[in-house]
């Protein structure tokens, strides 16, 4: 859409996809800004809105703050400290990025050979120093290796981070909510339309399985 | 050779069974949460795999030259893991970048010397001294020296 948009708006539209760098600033620029919308089911319902969120819930997790309604009420200070950091780096990235494009440029031409053993041992680093247990680097290669099958089989991968994540707010959830309304809590009509719309896209995914020519859609995480 | 979207399914139909199983251990109200997910994620799950063992093999989605390169890739995390755990993040990092470097990047021994220099530098330097976070040591240095 920002593309799109830039398209649209500019005085030379017919430089577009030959290296117009209007097309780039306009397209990151919309990412940029999708940073904030995320920021909302990230916070107050733990669903991760873009893969940055997820990392950010990883850390929420190893802090012990708990995403969910709650951070409105005990930690507001948080959820505002979050979207002034979000709006302060996005305007002091501005300036560091005019300054140092040059040189972050080229990056960009750098063999991957010489990052790639960086950056296993620093993101195997980072598994270990969690915690401070060697296991956990089995664990990276365990669910490392798992995650890698699951993105070349079209898997998708969010489904772990959410559960993970919520999984601690739901099991406390449907406890009270159980010991509230027991097992009726399962026919009250939110539960009933949630148990519907959950069949409704298994049933969409069983017909569109048996349809592929005529209903594609891509199932990236 | 079985096909690795078999296998996902595969693999996915265990753990929800694991997950079931394993439930039935806990007190009841403990494993409510676990056969609320677990159930019906082994049923879909068991349908996935049956749809994919009557579905015709699919075409093979990489070339065999980007298999071969896949194989390398996973060969070389594997290596990774197992040098870090046996011996450590100050001995086995700066080596494993240099075998890295050398051996798969096809770069000159110095360059490759230098690099592992650096990475030295990095973990001693800044994780050890700087930031004062204890590395890990490595399995076999711990079992010689205790």
């Amino acid at each position: 859409m920002a593309y799109g948009h830039t398209v649209q708006s500019s005085k030379h539209p017919e430089r577009f996809g030959k290296g117009e760098v209007a097309g780039v600033i306009g397209a990151e620029t919309g990412s940029c800004a999708k940073e904030a919308g995320s920021l909302l089911p990230t916070l107050f319902f733990g669903v991760p809105g873009s893969s940055g969120m997820a990392i950010m819930l990883g850390a929420f997790l190893m802090l012990g703050i708990q995403p969910g309604p709650t951070m409105l009420t005990e930690h507001i200070n948080i959820v505002w400290s979050l979207i002034w950091a979000l709006v302060i780096a996005n305007v002091i990235c501005v300036f560091m990025l005019i300054a140092a494009g040059p040189w972050i440029g080229k990056l960009g031409t750098m063999k991957a050979s010489f990052l790639i053993p960086y950056v296993l041992v620093f993101a195997l680093l980072g598994c270990y120093l969690f915690g401070g247990n060697w296991q956990n680097l089995i664990l990276v290669m365990v669910m490392g290796s798992l995650g890698y099958l699951f993105k070349r089989h079209d898997w998708p991968r969010a489904p772990f981070i959410i559960g993970v994540i919520l999984g601690k707010i739901a099991e406390d959830s449907l406890q009270k909510a159980i010991a509230i309304f027991g097992a009726g809590f399962f026919f009250r009509p939110i539960s009933l339309i949630l148990i519907a719309l959950i069949l409704a896209s298994i049933g969409f995914y069983l017909y569109r399985s048996r349809r592929p020519n005529k209903v594609s859609v891509p199932s990236h995480a | 050779m079985l096909e690795g979207r078999i296998l996902v399914s595969g693999i996915m139909l265990l753990a929800f069974a694991t997950a079931v199983g394993l439930s039935f251990t806990y007190a009841p109200e403990a494993r409510f949460l676990p056969l609320v997910i677990g159930v019906p994620g082994l049923l879909l799950s068991g349908v996935q795999f049956i749809k994919e063992l009557r579905e015709r093999p699919a075409e093979p989605a990489v070339t065999p030259e980007e298999h071969k390169r896949e194989g390398r890739m996973f060969a070389w995390f594997i290596t990774f893991v197992v040098a870090l755990v046996l011996f450590g993040f100050l001995y086995a990092g700066p080596a494993l970048v240099a075998a890295f470097l050398y051996f798969s990047g096809r770069e000159k021994w110095y360059v490759a010397v230098a690099a592992a220099a650096f990475a030295w530098v990095v973990l001693y330097g800044v994780f050890e001294r700087f930031l004062g976070l204890p590395l890990f040591e490595g399995l076999v240095f711990q079992w010689l020296f205790g």
